[in-house]
C-alpha cells in the first residue's frame, strides 16, 4: 500500500514538473544598433531626369562592424519593380523612373549577422513631358521634337535625349491621341514612314512598318487619328484606311487596308460613337462613312443643302466646328472658287448647310487652316498673314500680320478632341510657327469673343527653333 | 505487474509527443484528355486535320492530342494506354498510326501523337478516328467524360472546328478555300479581336479583288460568297 502511494506520488511529481515556468538558459548579448540620419528631408520632390545627390550618416552603438549598403527605389504604395540605384552611403544618380510616387530606401546590412537597418525617403517624381505644345522643327534628316511647357519653359531635343538617335527624316505631322483606357499615344508621321513614342519619356516604340499586321506594299503615310472616345484608330496610308479597334484589347496593330473604289483624303472627321467615322473620297468626290471595318457611301435625300454622294468638288480642308458640325472647305475643280459645306454629323441627313466664300483674300494660296470649335469661323494663313474666314458672312478679314519677310510654316488651334480631354482655354488659343531670318519661332495668340486675337497681338513668343514644321498640343498625362 | 502497467502508460503518453507529418496523395495517377474551353461553351473535344490546307509536299504529319494527369509528377517518363475504338471509327490503317504516348518526367501534361498519312482514300472519304484512353501500368483512366477524342482526317476542304459563323458568315468549301489563299490561315483558334478583324479584312480584300476580275463568286451550293 505504502509502495503504491510512493509510486503515485512519484507519478504526480513527474506530472507536476510540466507546471514549471521555463525561464530559459539563453546567453543574451547586446547587438550593434544603428541610427541612420540624413540632411535630406524624408520627403523629396524631383523632376524626371533630374540628378539626385543624397548622403546618409550612420551612428553605431558598437562601432567597428562591417556593413554593406544599398539604395533602392520602388513604387509607393507597393507593387512594381525594385530598382537598385547604388551601393555606397551616398548616391549621385539621374532619376530614370516614370513620373509617380516612390519609396527611396537605404539599407545597411551587417555582413556578419545579416541584420538590416533601413532609412526610408518618400520621393515624388514629376513628369517633365506631361503637357505642352510639341514642336516638330527642322527639315530633311535634321529634325527634332521640342516641348513648350505650360510654364513657358522649352524642353529641346526631347527625342534625341530619350533615344540617342535622330528622328526619321522628312516628318510632317505630330499626333497626340488618347485611348479610352487612359493610354496616350504619340506619333510622328513622315514622308516615308514614322515612329511611335512613349508619352512619358518620348522613347521610341515602333517604326511605321510595325504599326501594321502586314506592312503595306506602298508606304505613303497620310494621317492617323482615333475616334473621339478613343475606342478605334484609323491610319490613312496611300489613300486607304487601315483600322484598329481597341475595345477588346489584343494586338495593337493596324489591319489590312479597307479595299474599295476610293482614295481617302487626309482630312478626316472623327466621330464620337463607337468606331463611326467620316471620310472624303477624293477620287469620286463624295463622303464615306466607316462602321465595323466597312466603308459605305453617305447619302442625302433630294432637297438637301448638298449631295453627300456627289459633291463634285476638291476638298481643301476639313475640321471640327461647334456642336456636332464639321466645316469642309471645298474648291471648284477647275476654278479658284471656294465653298464651306457644313456637316451636322448628329443628324440623320448630314448635309446641313452650304456657304459660298465670296471674299477671302489669298485663300487660294493658303495651306494652313484651323476651324474654330466655338464660332462659325476658319483661320487660314498665307505668307506672313493670318486671316479669319467668317462662314455665314462669306468673307474673310485679316487678323494678324507678321513683319515682312516672315513666313508662316505651321498653325494649330488648341482644341480638345472628344470627351477624354478638356482645356480651360479650349478653342481659345492658337499657335503659329514662323520662319524669320532662318530662325523658327512659335507665337501663341489668345482668341477673343469675336474670333479675333486679344489686343490684336500675340501673348507669348518662343524662339530659337529650326523651321517649325508642325505643332500639336499634348494634353496632360 | 503494476510497474509494467506504469511503464506502458508512460510509453503511450510519450507517443503523443511525436510530430505528425502531412499525408500526401498517394494513389495511382489518373490521365484524361484536356479539353480547353473557349468562349465559355465550345470545348476542344475533337480536331480536324485536312491535307487540303497544307502544302502538297507534306505527305505525313503528326497530330498531338492533349493530356493532363491527376496526381503527382514522376521522375521518369510514364506510358499512357490508348487505343482506337474500332466499333465507332471509320479508319483505314494506311492513313494513320497511333504512336506511343507518354507523360514526360516532371510533367503534369503530355500528348498522344497520331501520325497521319496523305493516302488516296482521303480525297474521297473522311476518316473518323475515335481514340480512347485505357488503363496502363502507370495510369488509370481519369475524368469519365474526357477519355475519348475524335480526329477527323481528310484531303478535301471541310468545315474546321475553329470556324465561327459570326466572324466569316455561313461556311462553304469555296469560302474556306478563299480564306486560306488570302491569309494562309486554316485554324482560327487563339486570335484576339484586332487579329480577327485583320483576317476578315484580308478575306474581304481577296473577294473584292476576285469580283473585280471575275465577277461574283459562288460556292459549291450555288450561293453567293459574302463576308459579314
Amino acid at each position: 500500500m505504502t509502495r503504491q502511494l510512493y509510486n503515485c506520488l512519484c507519478l504526480l511529481l513527474i506530472v507536476l514538473t510540466g507546471c514549471f515556468k521555463d525561464k530559459g538558459n539563453y546567453d543574451l548579448h547586446p547587438i550593434n544598433e544603428l541610427a541612420i540620419s540624413s540632411t535630406t528631408p524624408d520627403s523629396i520632390q524631383v523632376n524626371q531626369f533630374d540628378r539626385i545627390k543624397m548622403e546618409v550618416a550612420i551612428t553605431q552603438t558598437m562601432p567597428g562592424s562591417d556593413y554593406s549598403y544599398r539604395w533602392t527605389v520602388f513604387p509607393y504604395v507597393n507593387g512594381g519593380s525594385n530598382d537598385t540605384l547604388g551601393f555606397g552611403m551616398a548616391i549621385d544618380t539621374i532619376v530614370k523612373v516614370n513620373p509617380g510616387d516612390y519609396v527611396l530606401l537605404f539599407t545597411a546590412t551587417e555582413k556578419k549577422t545579416g541584420i538590416s537597418t533601413f532609412k526610408k525617403f518618400f520621393m515624388r517624381v514629376s513628369g517633365i513631358y506631361s503637357e505642352g505644345w510639341i514642336v516638330l522643327e527642322g527639315e530633311g534628316d535634321d529634325q527634332e521634337l521640342s516641348l513648350i511647357r505650360p510654364d513657358a519653359s522649352v524642353m529641346r531635343n526631347i527625342y534625341q535625349t530619350a533615344n540617342g538617335e535622330k528622328l526619321p527624316a522628312n516628318g510632317f505631322r505630330v499626333r497626340v491621341l488618347n485611348v479610352y483606357t487612359g493610354i496616350q499615344d504619340i506619333f510622328l508621321i513622315c514622308k516615308d514612314g514614322g515612329v511611335s513614342m512613349d508619352y512619358v519619356s518620348f522613347k521610341k516604340q515602333l517604326d511605321y512598318r510595325n504599326w501594321f499586321f502586314s506592312t503595306p506594299d506602298t508606304i505613303a503615310p497620310n494621317n492617323i487619328f482615333y475616334n473621339k472616345l478613343g475606342v478605334a484608330g484609323f491610319l490613312i496610308n496611300n489613300g486607304k484606311v487601315h483600322y484598329l479597334p481597341f475595345g477588346s484589347g489584343g494586338t495593337r496593330r493596324y489591319g489590312a487596308p479597307l479595299e474599295g473604289d476610293y482614295v481617302i483624303s487626309p482630312h478626316v472627321l472623327p466621330m464620337m460613337n463607337n468606331d463611326f467615322s467620316i471620310f472624303y473620297d477624293t477620287k469620286n468626290q463624295r463622303f464615306l462613312s466607316h462602321t465595323a471595318g466597312k466603308i459605305t457611301p453617305l447619302v442625302s435625300p433630294a432637297g438637301s443643302a448638298f449631295d453627300l454622294a456627289n459633291v463634285g468638288k476638291t476638298l481643301v480642308y476639313a475640321g471640327e466646328s461647334n456642336n456636332d458640325y464639321h466645316n469642309c472647305l471645298f474648291k471648284d475643280n477647275n476654278a479658284d472658287k471656294f465653298y464651306v459645306y457644313r456637316l451636322n454629323t448628329a443628324a440623320t441627313n448630314m448635309a446641313a448647310e452650304k456657304y459660298d466664300v465670296v471674299d477671302a483674300p489669298e485663300i487660294k494660296d493658303a495651306k494652313l487652316f484651323a476651324s474654330s470649335g466655338i464660332y462659325l469661323q476658319i483661320y487660314y494663313a498665307v505668307g506672313n498673314k493670318v486671316y479669319l474666314l467668317d462662314i455665314p458672312a462669306q468673307k474673310a478679314r485679316l487678323v494678324y500680320t507678321f513683319p515682312g519677310g516672315t513666313q508662316i510654316t505651321a498653325m494649330r488651334l488648341k482644341m480638345a478632341q472628344g470627351l477624354l480631354i478638356s482645356y480651360p482655354d479650349n478653342n481659345r488659343t492658337i499657335t503659329v510657327g514662323t520662319l524669320e531670318n532662318n530662325e523658327g519661332k512659335v507665337y501663341s495668340f489668345s482668341i477673343s469673343n469675336t474670333g479675333d486675337f486679344v489686343n490684336n497681338t500675340y501673348t507669348k513668343v518662343y524662339t530659337g527653333f529650326k523651321k517649325v514644321m508642325d505643332l500639336e498640343y499634348k494634353n496632360r498625362k | 505487474m503494476q510497474r509494467l502497467l506504469y511503464l506502458f502508460s508512460l510509453i503511450i503518453l510519450l507517443g503523443a509527443c511525436q510530430k505528425e507529418s502531412l499525408q500526401a496523395y498517394s494513389s495511382t495517377a489518373l490521365v484524361y484528355f484536356y479539353e480547353a474551353v473557349r468562349f465559355k461553351t465550345i470545348t476542344d473535344d475533337s480536331t480536324t486535320y485536312s491535307f487540303a490546307v497544307v502544302p502538297d509536299s507534306i505527305q505525313s504529319d503528326t497530330i498531338y492530342l492533349p493530356l493532363r494527369i491527376i496526381g503527382e509528377a514522376a521522375k521518369t517518363d510514364r506510358q499512357v494506354g490508348c487505343e482506337l475504338i474500332t466499333a465507332t471509327s471509320v479508319a483505314d490503317p494506311a492513313t494513320f498510326e497511333i504512336l506511343p504516348a507518354i507523360i514526360p518526367a516532371n510533367s503534369y501534361t503530355g500528348s498522344i501523337p497520331v501520325k497521319v498519312n496523305r493516302a488516296a482514300i482521303l480525297k474521297t472519304k473522311e476518316m473518323r478516328l475515335w481514340i480512347q484512353i485505357t488503363n496502363s501500368p502507370d495510369f488509370k483512366t481519369g475524368v469519365d467524360d474526357q477519355l475519348k477524342y475524335l480526329v477527323r482526317l481528310n484531303d478535301f476542304l471541310s468545315k474546321p472546328s475553329s470556324w465561327r459563323d459570326n466572324l466569316f458568315g455561313k461556311y462553304s468549301n469555296v469560302k474556306y478555300d478563299l480564306i486560306i489563299k488570302a491569309s494562309g490561315v486554316a485554324d482560327y483558334t487563339g486570335l484576339d479581336y484586332p487579329a480577327e478583324r485583320n483576317l476578315l479584312q484580308q478575306c474581304r480584300n481577296a473577294l473584292y479583288a476576285y469580283e473585280n476580275e471575275h465577277g461574283f463568286l459562288y460556292d459549291e451550293n450555288g450561293e453567293l460568297v459574302v463576308f459579314p
